[in-house]
């Protein structure tokens, strides 16, 4: 009983960080943001389901490390070593990206109950939680300029995948969860390398200057 | 223990190997001679592996095998099969790649094309060992990745001289032609795959389905399938892209990569044990009417390697042709007429793949001496070219069907096939009409060809660059010869193919065993007809030089432009003038036939107004453009662009809408499953 209050409660923290990074207006805040929630889930099949056993606990210890530590550690060095300022910019405002999000969520938690999804016997939170924090990446990914937010807007929406893998936590093997955060570092990793490369060409990081490479 | 199976499937495959990995040196070393050196040894070696071990193959009686990799894919075990007929279109794909490589290395040299030497080397290897996985392919998704590979090496081999912006051009048509065929080729493996249940190819004897996916898979088929071997109207890719390439990768492209659409088609024709009559018809009446309306156009151009493509596509036509009596034999049960159809189909497609190669190489030759690919301001070449103007007339003569050499045997063949077709009763015995065709084309090319001839070898000098053209080097004559010389033994030995022949029909045979060619064709007619012309031309030969010695011709007529005396040249109706550019001009000569064929081959003409007492000095000149695609495919093509245009709004460029069209996509599907749920 009190492992579900505490997935409960681990599930509104992860969306209420997914509305505190729709909101934020600095770079570094955002990352950590992203960060944050990424340890809260990575810790989530410990402390909230009781997974035992040496996999889940690899999976736990990887994913701390790479989303806690690893590529914050990289989006932040990306944003120091490129000369750009420092704040977010929006194509659809803050509120107005906010109140979508809201939204969103809202829909979620009133439409999952009909959702054909297997349900996870500890609670309904998890799946509203997954398409909100989906949604969020999604609307990063499309509502903000600067490809450091893309990248970010990237990780939350692995987020989502990651907390609708927990609904399948017994039937997907942990080495599938390793394969994700893998792609996911790829991702990233990638994503920092042509951070760097629009900036040496564009003398920026607005990934709106990309549109001249269009054919 | 060695098995037979496995000696000869473990050659094929490290023959393949060799070649694909041939390139790797010239492209580590792309400076030096010694990487190319070393490219074209491996290359060579590959395929003289690959030759020997198909010689040891018929040799143990040409029998089927299959190989399958032990991989669980979602697509079965990919496969590799090997028959006589593959066997048969196998051995052009080596004796081609190896001769073409060692061309490469005098036409297409190393010191004087560094950067894209490499590259031409590195994709002819790639190219070599695609073409043969196409034909060794047992599976689709083998087939389908092998013919993909071939189709993007040839590009790249197509773009060899990528600074030439025709060149580019005409590569960008080829891409689009092969991918339009990749597309159909896959859409036709599906429906295969619907029909028999596996992934396997070739299958074999189906029984005819009432529903209209045998139809389907067979058009599918004749269009990407006859897309790459140049059938009328898919044809648009091909005299450009052969008159863009280096020599040799024209000659690689015209004597083996058309062959694996003719390859495919035999195979497409052999899937049903009961084809209906019109698939035959269909083959006839396409390759009639691609080899003649290519046979015409031929006549008319000025730049001799699109003419010689053309001549390619038009015998492509004539294969079609005899794979169409073959394939009418097979529906009417008629078993003579399909075995002498699909032997003409095979030895011409052996023939094409010898003598074209020749002529297209004899072609680089010419362009490697005078830097120059219209006829245009060529002529008397023979003088300075003697051994150039010798095999080019072997070539020359083989494709128009003379004997003693080997275009004509299989023409001979086909048209007994057809005289055969038209002695039948029934509504069959209309398959002899197309025969006319055939006398025509052959009619046809003769003229193209001895037009070339003439134009350049013979007559008289008009510019400085013929003057100083010589015989290329060793490394691309010998090449020359070898190929002139296949043509002349398979001309006056043709029974030695025999044997061949029959195993790879046998192999192709839709509905039971076919009656032993030698049976039906006299061939040892050929061997007393070809030492007895052969005889009779060594004879004239020794007369001719004996008369010429004796006349002792002046060698100032040879070299300067202005000769000292008039002596009257061949080709210029009698007349003399006193200076090269007076004389004929290659167009001049071929005005005539172009003017009878107008409505076909639609000329355009650019003819300056010349005005006034004393008019200002003017050009005129003629164009013998594409007529389908410029009546045709152009107009089609632009319409389809023009409705494509609208979707290049939701192109924006920006990454945010690309992912919205994502995010969109995905909502749609959500909202897809609240609806259905």
């Amino acid at each position: 009983m009190i492992s579900m209050y505490i997935l409960n409660a681990v599930l509104v923290l992860v969306i209420l960080l997914n509305m505190y990074a729709l909101g934020a207006g600095r770079m570094s805040s955002l990352v950590r943001t992203a960060a944050m929630q990424g340890v809260l889930l990575a810790l989530l099949p410990e402390i909230a389901l009781g997974s035992r056993g040496l996999m889940p606990f690899a999976v736990t210890a990887i994913t701390l490390g790479v989303k806690g530590m690893l590529i914050p550690w990289l989006l932040l060095r990306a944003l120091r070593n490129t000369n750009v300022k420092k704040e977010v910019e929006p194509l659809i405002g803050f509120m107005p990206s906010i109140l979508l999000g809201a939204l969103v969520t809202g829909t979620a938690l009133t439409l999952s109950g009909i959702l054909s999804a297997p349900r996870h016997p500890l609670g309904l939170m998890v799946m509203p939680t997954a398409i909100s924090t989906l949604f969020t990446g999604f609307l990063l990914l499309t509502a903000r300029v600067k490809a450091v937010t893309q990248a970010i807007g990237f990780l939350i929406l692995e987020n989502g995948i990651y907390v609708f893998g927990l609904l399948l936590l017994a039937a997907v093997p942990a080495l599938v969860e390793l394969g994700i955060l893998l792609d996911v570092f790829v991702g990233i990793f990638v994503i920092s390398i042509i951070l760097h490369h629009i900036n040496r060409t564009f003398d920026s990081m607005d990934t709106r200057s990309l549109a001249a490479l269009k054919e | 223990m060695l098995t037979a199976k496995s000696s000869v499937l473990g050659g094929l495959i490290s023959a393949l190997a060799l070649a694909a990995c041939s390139g790797l040196p010239s492209l580590a070393a792309s400076r030096r001679n010694a990487g190319r050196m070393i490219s074209t040894t491996l290359l060579v070696a590959g395929c003289a592996l690959g030759i020997t071990v198909l010689a040891g193959y018929w040799l143990g009686g040409a029998p089927s095998y299959i190989w399958s990799l032990p991989w669980n894919s979602p697509f079965g075990p990919p496969q590799i099969r090997l028959d006589a007929l593959a066997a048969f279109f196998l051995f052009p794909v080596f004796l081609i790649a190896g001769a073409g490589s060692i061309y490469g290395l005098g036409y297409w040299a190393q010191k004087n094309h560094p950067a894209s030497g490499g590259r031409l080397t590195l994709f002819w290897g790639i190219m070599t060992a695609a073409m043969a996985m196409v034909v060794l392919a047992g599976q689709m998704v083998v087939f389908l990745s092998a013919w993909e590979i071939m189709a993007m090496a040839g590009y790249f081999l197509l773009v060899t001289d990528d600074s030439q912006p025709n060149v580019r051009r005409a590569a960008w048509i080829y891409l689009i032609a092969a991918h339009l065929a990749a597309l159909s080729l896959i859409a036709m493996c599906v429906l295969l795959h619907g029909m028999t249940g596996t992934f396997a190819l070739w299958p074999r004897r189906l029984p005819a389905d009432p529903g209209g996916i045998s139809v389907a898979v067979f058009l599918l088929a004749l269009a990407g399938f006859g897309a790459k071997a140049g059938l009328a109207p898919m044809h648009f890719w091909l005299p450009d892209a052969h008159a863009a390439a280096p020599g040799h990768v024209s000659a690689f492209f015209s004597g083996v990569m058309l062959t694996m659409g003719v390859y495919g088609l035999m195979r497409v024709a052999a899937i049903f044990a009961d084809p209906p009559l019109w698939w035959g018809g269909t083959f006839l009446t396409v390759g009639a009417g691609t080899a003649l309306l290519a046979g015409i156009w031929a006549i008319a151009q000025t730049d001799f390697k699109r003419m010689m493509a053309l001549s390619s596509i038009e015998n492509m036509g004539i294969i079609a042709m005899a794979l169409g009596l073959a394939e009418i034999g097979i529906s009417t049960r008629s078993p003579v007429l399909a075995a002498l159809g699909v032997c003409g189909a095979l030895l011409h497609m052996l023939n094409h793949s010898l003598f074209k190669p020749l002529l297209f190489l004899c072609a680089g030759a010419v362009i490697h001496a005078v830097h120059r690919r219209g006829v245009e301001g060529l002529g008397g070449l023979a003088r300075n070219m003697p051994r150039t103007f010798t095999v080019s007339l072997v070539g020359a003569l083989a494709i128009s069907g003379i004997p003693p050499l080997n275009g004509f045997v299989s023409e001979w063949i086909i048209f007994f096939a057809f005289m055969v077709a038209g002695s039948t009763s029934g509504p069959q015995a209309t398959a002899a009409l197309p025969l006319a065709v055939l006398a025509l084309c052959g009619a046809a090319t003769f003229a193209a060809y001895i037009t070339w001839i003439s134009l350049i070898f013979l007559g008289r000098s008009k510019t400085d660059a013929t003057a100083i053209a010589h015989d290329p080097g060793r490394s691309m004559l010998a090449p020359m010869i070898v190929l002139a010389g296949l043509c002349v033994v398979l001309g006056t030995v043709p029974a030695a193919l025999a044997e061949i022949l029959n195993r790879a029909a046998g192999a192709w045979s839709p509905a039971g065993p076919l009656p032993d060619i030698r049976s039906i064709v006299p061939f040892h007619i050929f061997t007393v007809l070809g030492i007895v012309l052969l005889a009779g031309a060594a004879i004239v030969g020794i007369a001719l030089r004996r008369h010429r010695s004796r006349r002792a011709m002046p060698a100032a007529v040879t070299t300067d432009l202005v000769p000292a005396f008039a002596a009257v040249e061949t080709w210029n109706c009698g007349f003399s003038p006193r200076v090269g550019r007076a004389a004929y001009t290659g167009g001049s000569m071929l005005q005539m036939p172009t003017h009878w064929f107008r409505s076909v081959i639609r000329p355009r003409w650019l003819r300056p107004r010349i005005e006034g007492i004393f008019p200002l000095p003017a050009e005129a000149c003629r164009e013998s453009p594409d007529p389908l695609l410029d009546y045709l495919i152009n107009p089609l093509a632009a319409r389809i662009s023009r409705t494509v245009d609208r979707f290049r709004r939701l192109h924006g460029g920006k990454s945010q809408i690309y992912i919205l069209y994502m995010l969109l996509i995905l909502l749609i599907l959500t909202l897809s499953i609240f609806v259905t749920a």
